[in-house]
């Protein structure tokens, strides 16, 4: 068998035949739809009846030992939300990590090498000596992705330490005394009430960090989890440098539970976008809506 | 299969891969190639030994060594053991063997059967050399007459500008700003700003981008790019420069430099800062006020952006329909870039880039009148060397206008590949290591109908 066998085993001898235009194999989908057409990927995406691809992002070792995976997700649809709820087809195992991924998976699109995935967009932290994965589980328009969380790659390794120009995860309080978040796993509030069509006021404190001059720092809104539409005014926000405070006011289509996610990030310093994995961090909201 | 099978980690592995990183250029220095010694292309008849007696170290196989092999394996070098003596090769003859009856070593990826052959500073063994190290070892690895023992080589200290050998000491230095690169944590980017000292716009005639000797192993890449001279410019998120920039050159894990041909002008401009993009990969080790440096030769001043062809490296993308890609868990990809030159060019390097996932990439064109062409193939990356394929003058492609470039790309997230640090994950664009990339680097002399036509005539009549 030649190094290149080895290597690439009959992958390449079909890449190798395949002309200008071909139709090159990836990994098939456990479950195809009989309405959906073959995924080709030198072609462009389809609007629709593609899956949701979940995404480990990485690790973080604590000082206690415990270690901290962070998750994110690519929707691998050109146009189009998908919303999967939290139970078989959108599943966090072992079950007790269950129930902070979202459910909320709008198309994104960062520059540059950011590419179309949403990055850390939540985490959890298993203690030291945890043995295992956590396994992310996606189900979506008959596909099904798995990944695993696990702290076994340095590839994968992440760090709470200052960038190469100093920057630092930010400060998130919802709260101006309140518990903070500087990292991933972020902060959580509520639950908070409101009223299905009534805009509800939502104020965040953000704080910059880093070995470097201060600069502003900017909050986006998500909608993480939740039955029905979420808008918000503003959805993003800047800060003067340093950090500060700023409001969204909230407006939620349909009655439920909803948990809300805000991003403070100071992307746009050169040691900082989406793409490096730093720095931003989440902070979450929960919310109970009634009927009006 | 690698010269590190028995490492545990790929991460270990990729070090392992990547230490040999710039000593390199067996080719430079004391053994410079000449730039018509490229690979014959014919039938290889490796393995074959008619006649396994007649080899032996000293007159056969010790000079193939000095040439191609003490560069990096030597006190010093970043080769994992030395092979300087007999004693040396004999002990690891059958790892040499394999090594280079599998192109692994000399560490030049560049498919021998298909494409252009003819590079400057082409690292591969011919089939002859090939030929004459298998021989040898399949032979008993025989010692020989001492003295058949060809003189030693003077080698290149490590630290040194290998391009310093063929054209002196730089005639301009650009050092980065210092960065202590950490020992443990994830990818660091440093795009510090320095004034360039140029003071009259010149034609760069070869460039070598030089990290430091305790830091070169955790600089995954040092991009420069000339910017106007202002200190305070912030490069963008892809690490360009934006208006008015100029790419000074591009440097990646094992790459020696940039070698610019006599007819075309790299434009080195007048009063402007050089704005770094460096890409540190924390290896295990900290690396205290590491600073890389740029080295420029410059033509002389006669050579001016006025007389001759400008000159550009650029990056040309590699994207899925997607207008990025992801591959899936122990999944394959393949992804293709097209750019349309709307005026007469000329090709004269060519370099893959990617990460730990690409394992393949060609460059073909496609010409206006429908002929399709395989300029260049690397069939078996290795993330740890990123070299800048220079034609050679007499060969570099020259494109009439409307000449479509294809550029193609494959991936594999299998357990197959022995660089994926995990074939359970998904695999996006990102500018992590563990994250992927797809474009390649290209100098391009961008010419006009009558430069184009005056270099085809000179060019022998396919």
């Amino acid at each position: 068998m030649t190094f290149l066998e080895v290597r690439m085993g009959s992958a390449f001898r079909q890449f190798a035949m395949a002309g200008l235009g071909a139709v090159c194999l990836v990994g098939v989908p456990e479950v195809a739809s009989a309405q959906t057409l073959p995924r080709y990927p030198l072609g462009p995406s389809a609007a629709g009846g593609a899956g949701v691809a979940p995404f480990f992002d990485g690790w973080y070792a604590n000082p206690d030992g415990s270690v901290t995976l962070s998750f994110g997700f690519l929707n691998r649809n050109a146009r189009g939300v998908v919303e999967i709820p939290i139970g078989p087809d959108n599943k966090v195992e072992p079950a007790s990590y269950d129930g902070l991924q979202p459910t909320h998976f709008p198309v994104m699109n960062y520059r540059a090498f950011g590419g179309r995935r949403e990055r850390g967009v939540f985490a959890v932290r298993v203690p030291k000596g945890f043995k295992g994965d956590v396994t992310w589980t996606l189900r979506y328009n008959g596909f099904t992705y798995s990944v695993p969380g696990r702290a076994t790659s340095d590839y994968y390794k992440l760090s709470y330490t200052p960038q190469a120009a100093g920057s630092m995860m930010p400060v998130v309080r919802f709260a101006p005394d309140g518990p903070e978040s500087k990292g991933r796993e972020g902060v959580t509030t509520g639950p908070l009430t409101a009223t299905v069509g009534t805009p509800l006021a939502i104020k965040v404190w953000m704080e910059d960090r880093g070995e470097r001059a201060p600069i502003p720092v900017a909050m986006t809104w998500f909608k993480h989890q939740g039955p029905g539409e979420v808008t918000f005014e503003p959805n993003t926000a800047k800060t003067a440098p340093g950090g500060g405070e700023a409001t969204t006011n909230v407006r939620f289509g349909a009655p439920g539970d909803y948990l809300l996610r805000v991003r403070v990030d100071n992307f746009g310093i050169t040691d900082s976008t989406p793409g490096q994995q730093c720095c931003w961090t989440n902070g979450y909201v929960r919310v109970r809506v009634r009927a009006s | 299969m690698r010269p590190a099978p028995q490492v545990a980690t790929p991460r270990l592995r990729f070090w392992l891969a990547t230490a040999w990183v710039p000593a390199a250029a067996v080719v430079l220095g004391a053994a410079v190639r000449p730039a018509d010694a490229h690979v014959p292309d014919g039938k290889r008849t490796l393995g074959a030994s008619p006649d396994s007696s007649a080899v032996t170290f000293t007159r056969d196989v010790a000079s193939i060594i000095q040439k191609n092999c003490q560069l990096c394996h030597s006190p010093g070098g970043i080769g994992p053991m030395p092979l300087l003596t007999f004693e040396h090769v004999r002990r690891n003859g059958p790892l040499i063997k394999q090594m280079v009856q599998a192109r692994e070593m000399p560490p030049y990826q560049y498919d021998t059967h298909v494409g252009i052959q003819k590079l400057q500073h082409d690292w591969r063994l011919s089939d002859g050399d090939i030929a004459t190290v298998v021989r040898w070892v399949d032979a008993g690895m025989p010692m020989g007459d001492p003295a058949d023992m060809p003189p030693a080589t003077k080698l290149p200290a490590a630290g040194e500008y290998r391009l310093a050998a063929e054209y002196g000491p730089p005639d301009l230095i650009v050092k980065a700003k210092k960065y202590t690169v950490p020992a443990m944590g994830q990818d660091r980017w440093w795009r510090p700003s320095v004034p360039s000292g140029v003071t009259s716009d010149r034609c760069i005639k070869a460039i070598e981008t030089l990290p430091s000797v305790a830091g070169r192993s955790v600089t995954h890449h040092a991009n420069s790019i000339f910017v106007p001279g202002n200190s305070n410019v912030q490069p963008d998120e892809a690490g360009g420069g934006g208006p008015g920039s100029v790419r000074l050159s591009e440097y990646a894990l094992g790459k020696i430099g940039e070698v610019v041909p006599p007819d075309a002008c790299r434009i080195a401009p007048a009063g402007s800062n050089v704005l770094f993009d460096i890409h540190y990969y924390p290896n295990g080790k900290e690396v205290v006020d590491d600073q890389v440096e740029v080295g420029i030769w410059f033509h002389p001043p006669e050579v001016t952006p006025k007389t001759h062809y400008r000159q550009t490296l650029g990056l040309y993308a590699l994207q899925s329909g997607s207008g990025d890609f992801e591959i899936e868990p122990r999944g394959t990809l393949m992804t293709q870039g097209f750019h349309r030159f709307n005026t007469p060019v000329r090709i004269d390097s060519w370099q893959p880039h990617g990460h730990l996932h690409l394992v393949a990439k060609r460059l073909e064109v496609l010409y206006p009148d429908g002929r399709r062409e395989t300029l260049s193939m690397v069939s078996n990356w290795n993330p740890g060397w990123h070299h800048s394929h220079v034609y050679a003058e007499d060969v570099a492609p020259l494109l009439p206008a409307g000449t479509v470039m294809i550029n193609t790309a494959w991936y594999d997230n299998t357990d197959k590949n022995p660089f994926n640090p995990d074939p359970d994950q998904w695999v996006g664009i990102g500018d992590r290591t563990a994250d992927e990339m797809s474009h390649a680097w290209i100098a391009v002399t961008q010419l006009d109908e009558a430069g184009y036509q005056k270099l085809l005539a000179k060019r022998p009549k396919k």
